[in-house]
């Protein structure tokens, strides 16, 4: 053995601060951007929510003084109960929905009757609203429910000698909810279909040589493996409906008479239209406090402990 | 100044805060130029200790030296050594002459052209020139496993460390690639340690052997000594197929001899040859290797009585699977089966002096070894 | 299974799917449709006159030509891909594969972000960008979207760094590489299909970008999204030329169905990677 190579360079190899900083540097970039762009917005939210500021970005302290507007805000209650209406039905049609057309598509035409072909096709079709930038989303389907006759449901009643129809006026909510459904649906297909064909083939093989059908097969071996997407999937859609605002604002900008207003998208409207920072910042902070519950609950199903595995070396 | 080359003094290591303990307490010490094998069956910290011993793990405690240093704190790459991984662990992105340039590349001033002239001289050794330009993926396991090897080597490095380097070949590539590594091991003077659970490939390529069981090295020897003398009971049983037979027998003291009853006989055994502060009681585990039992016509003595169940052609000889009692079973390696019928009743005689004595409470042995003779091979 | 009930019942299914999947095909046939006919129903090109003409959309709204949207939206969606993966990859390499000091902390960080509403944070956003004096740029956007989106990401991305196998970085750790050289070298290789996942979502996210740019960027219809926006603003009670909507509705979709199905193996990765995590 080389003599040399012993003392400075053996000390550093062991007791090495650069080696100890080493996954700080590696997270860096992420700390900055996050810091800057997430952690301190965070800040500004509820530091702006005790002050009056508007348009203008003056810092006026108000004290409590908006979260006092919030409680006496007739209108809240109502918006809250709407809201969550609005997720629980999107969030129970999305998922029954997506998972109905994933068995379809992948169980049955993929694995039961072998037509690949088809299957691939119609997840291709699924899967295109959820791949469509919202505002081209909304204009189809604006466009769908449009109240001339230039639009299609309207038009084609036209046809049929059936006077037009103001759907966006008169069923506004179902509307929303439909399109919502659909677009959630839609990325989640993908998410069921793979995890359906990520079962072993030899675990259906076998059930259908036991003399399983396609039905008890579906309900006895593809269901319990969906059970962890379908929770996954579920939590996520409750967050994403919780916080959906920019399709009620492109699609009725929360009307009409404020039929659509969600609670994200009432906070979009006192910030972004009414120009009320320190209003829209405390309505801001009860939304967070809300998802905050719900994303504990993600962090409960999540079990970060058991997911993050142990670096298999001591460097 | 003895050569050692390496040695492990009082090593632990754990992984969970020393809450379990994956090695206890080892101690190794291997000489230069040998050539020594880690044995034992998985999860037997064989693994843990080699990663130690490159440096991808850092012991508990205990310490580790290479030579007269001490390496605990020394990271893989200044610890001069070369490894061939059980997967190979070829670099999927890179080329064959780059994966086994990388080592060379990583060394501050090493110019092109050396580093050209490296890669061919040490893939001409291990016969792989013709693939230096494909991919891993393009390669067969036995040519993967070569790349490894010529990676591990193109540093020229002290010692090589090959965990289970061959476990993922068929059979018959396993023997040339085994003798291939013998060869270039002794001639590069290489120090190397394999780790293996195979007890047939560390027999055959080692020149030492450190069984391990659960962290614990339960005896390091020479391959003929532990399958002449194994130390225990694990040791009896881990090494050497077709398996020994074990039968449990009750030990007396008569005069200059012991007697030793058991279900199916009793065998004399001569008194100096047990070693009588090893014994807790009088239970003890015969420990008889099957080519030491002969079938006999009658009973005459040191006899066993079996019966025959079935019987398995190995080729040159035949083994005889026999029981006696409800199960126990008793292999017995006869070079003819004339004179004896399934199912039916074989008288066999044991080689005196052939019988190990495990004290059945410690499982140690308990015979006294006349002189421990090597004849084994020398590093 | 006999071979007569498997041409019947996927006779059955086919048509079932089918039906169902009219949702999604008539609207977008129709869409296609449009953009090819004058409202009477003739054959058309004239809705495409935005891609080299000025063209008065509505009641006085002159839509400029598409062109520099175009290319503003790529170039914005390209950044915001490259930034998310630059940022994604070595992040998620050490959550994955290093331990140090809060790394449990910081993973459930990322998951609790994971599920911070966008909505809540564009007033701190505006506060911000406009503080560090990024108000009125795309690169003030880009950050902020990729801050946003980052968690979600890197989580999926752990998941790729996850499956690694460990021997290919113990083997260039004896071979005398840094944990840094072989995360460039070798395990960022390993990852590649994460990396196209991520990039390819981050691109078709970014390209669909219409609020954000919306909010902080002044002037009007400079991407493709805020371009389609300013039409959507105009239509509501009264019929608008539904035909140049759709034909740029078209330009605008058209990109991110190719880049779809020529990515499409990859993305189905996805679930492998990151979707059995949250």
């Amino acid at each position: 053995m080389k003599h040399s190579r012993q003392g400075k360079k053996d000390k550093t190899d062991g007791d090495d601060l650069r080696r100890k900083l080493f996954p700080y540097k590696m997270l860096s970039p992420f700390f900055v951007l996050t810091g800057i762009f997430v952690a301190v917005p965070i800040i500004l939210m509820i530091a702006i929510s005790f002050s009056s500021m508007g348009l203008d970005l003056q810092w006026e302290f108000a004290g409590w003084s908006n979260y006092k507007r919030v409680l006496a805000d007739s209108s809240i209650p109502i918006i809250t109960l709407r809201t969550v209406l609005f997720v629980v039905i999107c969030t129970v049609l999305s998922v029954l929905g997506s998972i109905f057309i994933a068995l379809m598509t992948t169980y049955y035409l993929d694995i039961a009757y072998k037509r690949e072909n088809a299957g691939l096709l119609f997840r291709i079709i699924w899967l295109i609203p959820s791949l469509t930038p919202s505002v081209v989303y909304v204009f189809i389907w604006r466009f769908v429910f449009g109240s001339n006759t230039q639009a299609l449901i309207n038009g084609v009643l036209d046809k049929l000698g059936i006077a037009p129809v103001t759907w966006l006026a008169n069923y506004p909510m179902q509307i929303l909810i439909f399109i919502c459904c659909l677009s959630s649906a839609s990325g989640s297909v993908i998410l069921f279909a793979s995890a359906i064909r990520q079962i072993p083939d030899n675990i259906i093989q076998a059930a259908r040589v036991d003399g399983a059908s396609n039905f008890y097969i579906m309900r006895k071996i593809i269901m319990p493996y969906l059970r962890w997407p379908i929770t996954q999937k579920t939590l996520w859609s409750v967050l994403s409906f919780f916080c959906t605002y920019e399709i009620i604002m492109l699609l009725t900008a929360g009307g009409p008479g404020g039929k659509t207003t969600t609670f994200a998208y009432y906070i979009y409207k006192n910030a972004f239209e009414l120009h009320k920072f320190g209003l829209g910042s405390a309505l801001s902070v009860l939304l967070v406090a809300m998802s905050a519950l719900i994303g504990l609950v993600v962090l409960r199903v999540t079990k970060v402990e058991k997911q993050l595995y142990p670096p298999r070396m001591d460097w | 100044m003895s050569d050692m080359m390496i040695r492990m003094q009082n090593i632990s290591k754990s992984y969970d805060g020393e809450k379990t303990f994956v090695i206890r307490n080892l101690n190794l010490e291997i000489e230069r130029g040998e050539f020594v094998a880690l044995l034992g069956p998985s999860g037997c910290g064989k693994s843990t200790t080699l990663m130690m011993l490159c440096g991808l793990y850092r012991p508990t405690s205990g310490r580790i030296y290479f030579g007269d240093r001490l390496v605990n704190d020394v990271a893989p790459k200044n610890r001069n050594i070369g490894m061939v991984f059980q997967s190979y662990a070829l670099y999927p992105n890179l080329s064959v002459y780059e994966n086994i340039a990388f080592p060379l590349r990583q060394v501050k001033g090493v110019d092109k052209k050396t580093i050209d002239r490296k890669v061919r001289e040490v893939a001409e050794i291990v016969k792989i020139e013709a693939f230096l330009e494909r991919m891993p993926a393009q390669l067969s396991g036995g040519q993967q496993q070569r790349v490894a090897m010529s990676r591990a080597l193109v540093k020229k490095p002290e010692i090589l460390m090959l965990d289970e380097p061959m476990s993922n070949l068929d059979a018959r590539l396993k023997l040339e690639i085994r003798d291939e590594i013998k060869k270039l091991q002794g001639e590069l003077g290489l120090t190397a340690i394999i780790v293996t659970h195979d007890q047939e490939e560390a027999m055959a390529i080692s020149g030492k052997i450190a069984v391990m069981e659960k962290g614990v090295i339960q005896q390091y020897a020479k391959p003929d000594e532990l399958y002449e003398h194994p130390k225990n009971l694990f040791v009896a049983s881990f090494i050497g197929t077709p398996p020994m037979n074990f039968i449990d027998g009750i030990l007396e003291r008569q005069g200059e001899e012991y007697v030793c009853r058991t279900p199916c006989g009793t065998l004399r055994i001569p008194a100096q040859s047990i070693l009588e502060q090893g014994l807790k009681g009088s239970k003890v585990v015969l420990g008889i290797r099957p080519h030491n039992l002969h079938l006999v016509g009658g009973d005459t003595e040191n006899c066993l009585g079996l019966r025959l169940d079935y019987v398995e052609h190995l080729g040159k000889d035949l083994l005889l699977k026999c029981h006696y009692g409800e199960e126990e079973g008793v292999r017995v390696l006869s070079g003819l089966s004339a004179g004896v019928h399934l199912r039916e009743a074989v008288t066999v005689q044991v080689d005196s002096g052939s019988i190990n004595v495990f004290d059945k409470e410690s499982g140690e042995n308990v015979t006294r070894f006349e002189e421990v003779t090597s004849h084994g091979t020398e590093g | 299974m006999k071979h007569e009930d498997k041409i019947k019942g996927a006779w059955k299914i086919f048509l079932f799917t089918e039906v169902a999947s009219l949702v999604v095909v008539i609207p977008y046939g129709w869409m296609m449709v449009k953009a090819f006919t004058t409202p009477e129903g003739a054959f058309t090109l004239s809705n495409w006159s935005f891609l080299y003409q000025e063209t008065p959309f509505f009641r006085g709204l002159v839509l400029p030509v598409i062109w520099p949207s175009v290319i503003t939206s790529l170039i914005f969606a390209s950044t915001t891909a490259l930034l998310q993966i630059g940022v994604t990859i070595p992040t998620a390499y050490t959550i994955s594969r290093m331990q140090f000091r809060g790394r449990v902390q910081l993973t459930k960080l990322m998951i609790i972000l994971d599920a911070f509403p966008t909505v809540a944070l564009l007033i701190g956003f505006f506060h911000v960008l406009n503080t560090i004096g990024l108000m009125n740029t795309y690169a003030g956007v880009v950050f902020v979207k990729v801050g946003m989106s980052l968690p979600g990401s890197i989580w999926l991305m752990k998941g790729f760094f996850d499956q690694v196998p460990w021997d290919i970085e113990w083997a260039a750790m004896v071979d005398g590489a840094s944990r840094f050289t072989t995360f460039r070298k070798i395990i960022i290789a390993a990852v590649k299909p994460g990396s196209a996942v991520i990039l390819v979502n981050s691109f078709l996210s970014g390209w669909a970008e219409y609020m954000l740019i919306n909010l902080f960027i002044y002037s009007n219809g400079s991407t493709v999204s805020t371009f389609i926006g300013l039409m959507l603003d105009a239509e509501g009670k009264t019929a608008v030329p539904y035909g140049v909507m759709a034909a740029a509705s078209l330009l605008y979709v058209l990109p991110v169905i190719l880049l779809f199905i020529v990515s499409q193996k990859t993305l189905l990765k996805v679930s492998q990677g990151g979707s059995k995590q949250l």
